[in-house]
């Protein structure tokens, strides 16, 4: 199934990562971007992603800028008015009211945390789109499985799953024809696609049901999990380069807040700039 | 000992009114390649999960008897060790993998057993050059077709080296290229590994029979009724056979006939090849008429025809190639046609422009001579039903009766004519017992039924089906055409988008062919097959019949030949042959 | 499953949440105490470590359950979660509309937005409420949120935190409930649960700016939408399909027929 991420195949430092443990880096990052709430914070860790995604990984510019603008977009309409009137300042910390109405007010300190917040969602983003655009599907689950020790069968559960995505897809367009000729129509209304929803996902989840029947009998035919061990044909390896990647990022974590300390440009990790 | 050796193996699903298989005891050895039949519910499948140890661990059962491999009860063995002699490949070629790529899918079954990584490579490449996918090693398992996934299923059962292979029925879901296909790359492979037993469950065998050693047929009971080399069960057991439902390979039911009809025949064929060399000689060869004979056209209102696309084009994306280009094709009322060609050769693609699910531009496509753009769908699906290939999919209530009332109900006909609707539908169809069961719970045949009647349950005139036979069991497609003969003597217009040679032999009345994107045949099905170079381009299996009556250069003024048993024996017997299908078996 | 091994999943599950939150806990209260502390958390802050320290200690408690389950089970626990996984991923773009709702009515959109937050936990209550395996509803969370950040997502990886929250509470309430009941009572309390478990880590990420009383509201939003979106629309929709038979073979399936 197409979603807006995919894997792009290549060739690169990034891409011959061992997933955990590139996985566990990434993530390390997003903690990180988390815990500060002044716009520059957030700003150097989506510019670490971008350079990460772009330089590291040579993922092209198309391959990510659909998904980046529009989740961008979307989220600074929402994190920035919302904050700009509902901001809540630290105890003892004045605002500084820009335009009041009755009850209603707009403060200066919401708007630059609503920056914050969007810039916040920029790195996240782009971080996940260097993982997913970098990661090969197969080789996550079975990393999952041999370094996180990540149940098995389950594990290959996910793999099952991964492999029915482009059949619901084409299962659900089918189905769709099939009851707009049965004559339901397709209302745009709220509760008409709510009605939508449970009329198509009774057959498409029974037929998803009677797949997994039949491939999970298929496997056990192959003898899966009948033995103690098993061996791999993939076998994902952990290099000590996997392990510089991991300390890089929490390196680099490290020094963009430590940078922005310095700077006085943090607020957050318990940094609270000069009133 | 016999290699495989079952005795009194007797089944029961949790909960199931009666066993699944009844006291079966049966032996094969080594290189054996055995034919199971039975009606659909008769234990096949059963029994190949009971030889690959998967009954009770995997699929809760519960079993009785014995069954020996090589001397061992597999009851005493570990599941890995009960596995690794049986490999099995199953019929739904969507559901029978768990990875991505084809080298992965293979290397499965492999990292399974434990071995080391170096032997895998081998065993993936041996396989893979078995089933003759060792160019597509890297491929991605979802852009292989639907007989290239059934070859690699059976690669990935090869590179476990097991003694036994249980196929079940691994092609009812191909398309007849696909399935002849596969067929020529077993025969390679029982002269490979001529120490593999094979056991197969099949129920198209005219490309299958002359690899069989020993047919084996299950009752609806689940009983072992018949065993034995396949001429003499045929010749012996044709009653039985019939009643239950299992179609011959036509040649051998031509044959069958014949004998009757008083032709000193020995033995059976089970080929084309066999009836060539029976038959030689004592085949009478009287004058042959100049044309083929017409099949009834149904009740032909005249009029504006049914279904009319005018120089079509259609592609489903601005970059995406184009699926129809310039196609034009007027079915006339009353037809009963039948649309072949390819996969992805766009006749899927055309009838749904014919329900309103795609759109053409203006003055494309007509519905009884109007243009169906200035039609509402309302309109439109009250005059064509659709019928989909998998039943389910179009099922939107709880109950079969609710079901059938669906689209009255949805255009707001009166409660008192819903209710008298739906009764005469439930009964005409056969469906009256189950009216208060759940769609999905109904058998395959069931299923198939209800979704007829439901897109007959407005008064709609013309029918489209897709792939009406596809992955049925022969009893169930024949009950279903039928079904669609009564419906069109009675004035339906039918258009069936189909695969089944036997379909377009035996019940339509005019073939279309599309070939990327364009009609490149219209006429009837005498003259389809009779069009050589048509019938390469389309893909298509001319009948067994037919190419037996090549073979003697039986041919009608015409040019055209026999496609049915009943032409054969009308032909045979001097009389002119009279319309209408001609039954089998 | 017999029942002494249901109880000693539910142990080890219970087990295993309450080790890891105590010792969140725990290190909560050491770092605060720091002359200089490092970090400006609140009380907030400590349930939300706690929160995931339960969730984490679930993972690894269930982990080991999870392993015993037959590839049936494992395969249509990862399926299930794969297709509701996609419907996750398709909420998610719908869920981009409601930021205009959000806008268009400040602060409090942000609770009435909430209000359809909950079929982002179905997963954690219909594959449990059908497999009835203790594991179930942290794994199916967790293959839904995976396969959905996979997709691509405005939350990115993140998702997979909110997964292990949101699966890692509900898990807790079919361990409290021993697994062997799956009731109205124990489907609604689990979606509480997951409910609870969303917002905490959406407080932590995106939300600990806003004024409490907006905050508040939105996890009331989040409990009436988890009542709905999840417990309801998940039993319903399972027992819809348990009504086709194609579920005969699952815990739910027996368990409606008798078996």
């Amino acid at each position: 199934m197409e979603g807006l991420l995919n894997y792009y195949a290549a060739d690169s430092f990034i891409h011959r990562l061992n997933p955990t443990l590139k996985l566990a880096g990434i993530m390390a990052l997003m903690v990180a971007v988390t815990m500060a709430f002044d716009p520059w914070t957030p700003l150097a860790f989506f510019l670490l992603g971008l350079f990460m995604l772009k330089v590291l990984a040579r993922v092209p510019v198309r391959q990510f800028i659909r998904p980046l603008l529009l989740f961008v977009v979307l989220g600074a309409l929402g994190f920035i008015s919302a904050n700009a009137f509902f901001y809540t300042p630290l105890p003892g910390r004045p605002v500084t009211i820009l335009w009041q109405a009755g009850g209603v007010r707009i403060i200066l300190e919401g708007i630059r945390v609503g920056i914050s917040l969007t810039l916040r969602m920029l790195a996240i983003v782009t971080l996940s789109i260097l993982f997913v655009s970098t990661t090969d599907p197969t080789d996550f689950v079975l990393s999952l499985i041999q370094q996180a020790r990540f149940p098995f069968r389950l594990g290959y559960g996910i793999l099952v799953a991964y492999r029915f995505l482009p059949l619901w897809r084409t299962e659900l367009e089918i189905i769709r024809a099939a009851h707009r000729i049965r004559g339901a129509g397709e209302r745009p209304t709220l509760r008409g696609r709510w009605e939508q929803l449970q009329r198509y996902a009774v057959p498409l989840l029974a037929s998803a049901i009677r797949k997994s029947e039949r491939v999970a009998i298929a496997m056990d035919s192959k003898a899966f999990g009948a033995l103690p061990q098993r061996t791999y044909y993939r076998d994902v390896h952990v290099r000590p380069m996997d392990w510089a990647f991991l300390a890089g990022c929490v390196l680099a974590a490290a020094a963009i807040v430590w940078g922005m300390a310095q700077l006085g440009l943090l607020e957050g990790y318990g940094v609270v700039p000069e009133a | 000992m016999a290699w495989i050796d079952v005795r009194h193996l007797t089944v029961r699903y949790p909960r199931a009114p009666r066993p699944a298989l009844q006291d079966v005891s049966f032996q094969a050895e080594r290189g054996e390649t055995l034919l199971l039949l039975g009606p659909s519910g008769s234990g096949k499948s059963t029994l190949g999960l009971c030889l690959a140890g998967l009954i009770p661990d995997s699929v809760p059962a519960a079993m009785q008897g014995e069954v020996f491999i090589g001397g061992q009860n597999i009851a005493n063995l570990s599941v890995g060790q009960r596995t690794a002699q049986v490999g099995i490949v199953f019929q739904d070629p969507e559901a029978q993998f768990c990875m991505l790529t084809v080298e992965d899918e293979v290397a499965f079954g492999l990292e399974n057993m434990a071995l080391p990584r170096e032997e895998m490579g081998a065993r993936i490449a041996e396989s893979l050059r078995l089933v003759g996918l060792e160019e597509r090693r890297r491929e991605r398992v979802d852009r292989l077709s639907g007989g290239q996934k059934q070859r690699l299923a059976l690669a990935c059962a090869l590179a476990r080296r097991p003694s036994i292979l249980f196929l079940d029925e691994p092609t009812a879901n191909l398309d007849p290229a696909a399935r002849f296909e596969f067929f020529q790359w077993l025969a390679r492979l029982r002269a490979e590994q001529p120490e593999t037993t094979i056991i197969i469950v099949e129920h198209i065998l005219d490309d299958l029979i002359a690899m069989i050693d020993r047919v084996m047929l299950l009752s609806h009971e689940g009983r072992l009724v018949l065993s034995g080399a396949p001429a003499q069960v045929f010749q012996t057991n044709g009653e039985v056979l019939d009643e239950m439902g299992i179609w011959l390979p036509q040649v051998t039911a031509l044959a069958r006939k014949l004998r009757a009809a008083g032709l000193p025949l020995d033995h059976l064929p089970l080929t084309v090849d066999e009836a060539e060399e029976a038959l030689a000689g004592i085949l009478p060869r009287g004058p042959l008429p100049a044309e083929p004979p017409r099949r009834v056209q149904g009740v032909s209102a005249g009029g504006p025809p049914a279904l009319e696309a005018r120089r079509l084009s259609f592609r489903y994306r601005a970059d995406a190639p184009e699926v129809l280009r310039d196609l034009s094709l007027t079915v006339p009322q009353g037809a009963f046609m039948a649309l072949v060609g390819p996969n992805g050769a766009g006749k899927t693609t055309l009838a749904l422009h014919f329900v309103d699910i795609l759109r053409p531009p203006a003055g494309r496509v007509f519905l009884l001579g109007r243009d169906i753009t200035e039609l509402t769908t309302a309109d439109i699906t009250a005059q064509v039903g659709f019928v989909f290939q998998n039943p389910e999919h179009q099922f939107v209530e709880r109950t079969v009766e609710a079901e059938l009332a669906y689209s009255l109900r949805v255009r707001r006909r009166p409660e008192s004519e819903i209710a008298q609707l739906t009764d005469a539908l439930l009964a005409s169809f056969g469906l009256t017992p189950y009216r208060k069961m759940n769609p999905f719970a109904l058998s395959q045949g069931q299923k198939r039924r209800l979704s007829v009647a439901t897109m007959l349950a407005v008064g709609q005139r013309i029918l489209i089906l897709d792939e009406p036979t596809f992955g049925q069991d022969r009893n169930t497609a024949h009950a279903l055409m039928e079904r669609l003969q009564t419906l069109h003597a009675a004035g339906v217009t039918i258009l069936a988008i189909t695969h089944d040679m036997q379909l377009v032999a035996d019940y339509a009345g005019s073939a279309v062919a599309v070939v990327d994107g364009q009609v490149r045949f219209q006429g009837t099905p005498h003259a389809l097959f009779a069009n050589e170079e048509l019938v390469a381009v389309a893909e298509l299996r001319p009948p067994p019949l037919y190419q037996l009556a090549r073979r003697f250069g039986l041919r009608y003024g015409d040019g055209t030949s026999p496609l049915s048993i009943r032409e054969w024996m009308a032909l045979l017997q001097g009389a002119p042959a009279a319309g209408g299908p001609a039954k089998r078996g | 499953m017999t029942g002494e091994r249901r109880a000693r999943g539910s142990l080890a599950i219970l087990i295993g949440g309450a080790v890891l939150g105590i010792a969140a806990v725990v290190v909560y209260w050491f770092a605060s105490h720091e002359e200089e502390a490092w970090v400006s958390w609140n009380s907030l802050h400590a349930v939300m470590l706690a929160a995931m320290g339960v969730a984490a200690g679930v993972a690894i408690g269930s982990s080991a359950e999870v392993r015993r389950w037959t590839t049936w089970e494992s395969i249509l626990t990862a399926v299930l979660g794969g297709v509701i996984g996609i419907l996750f991923w398709l909420w998610g773009l719908f869920w981009e509309l409601l930021e205009f709702i959000k806008a268009g009515i400040p602060g409090y959109g942000y609770a009435v937005r909430d209000l359809f937050y909950g079929l982002w936990f179905l997963a954690a209550i219909m594959v449990p409420y059908i497999v009835r395996r203790p594991g179930a509803a942290l794994s199916a969370e967790m293959v839904g949120a995976i396969i959905s950040s996979l997709l691509g997502q405005q939350w990115g990886l993140t998702v997979l935190i909110s997964g292990l929250a949101q699966g890692g509470l509900a898990e807790v309430v079919f361990a409290l409930r021993g697994y062997k009941h799956y009731d109205w009572l124990t489907l609604m309390a689990a979606s509480a649960g997951a409910a609870l478990g969303s917002w905490i880590v959406d407080y932590a990420f995106w939300y600990n700016t806003l004024r409490v009383d907006i905050v508040i509201l939105m996890l009331i939003a989040r409990f009436i939408s988890a009542a709905v979106l999840s417990g309801w629309l998940g039993k319903a929709l399972s027992d819809a399909l348990a009504a086709t038979g194609v579920l005969d073979n699952t815990a739910l399936g027996r368990a409606r027929i008798g078996g």
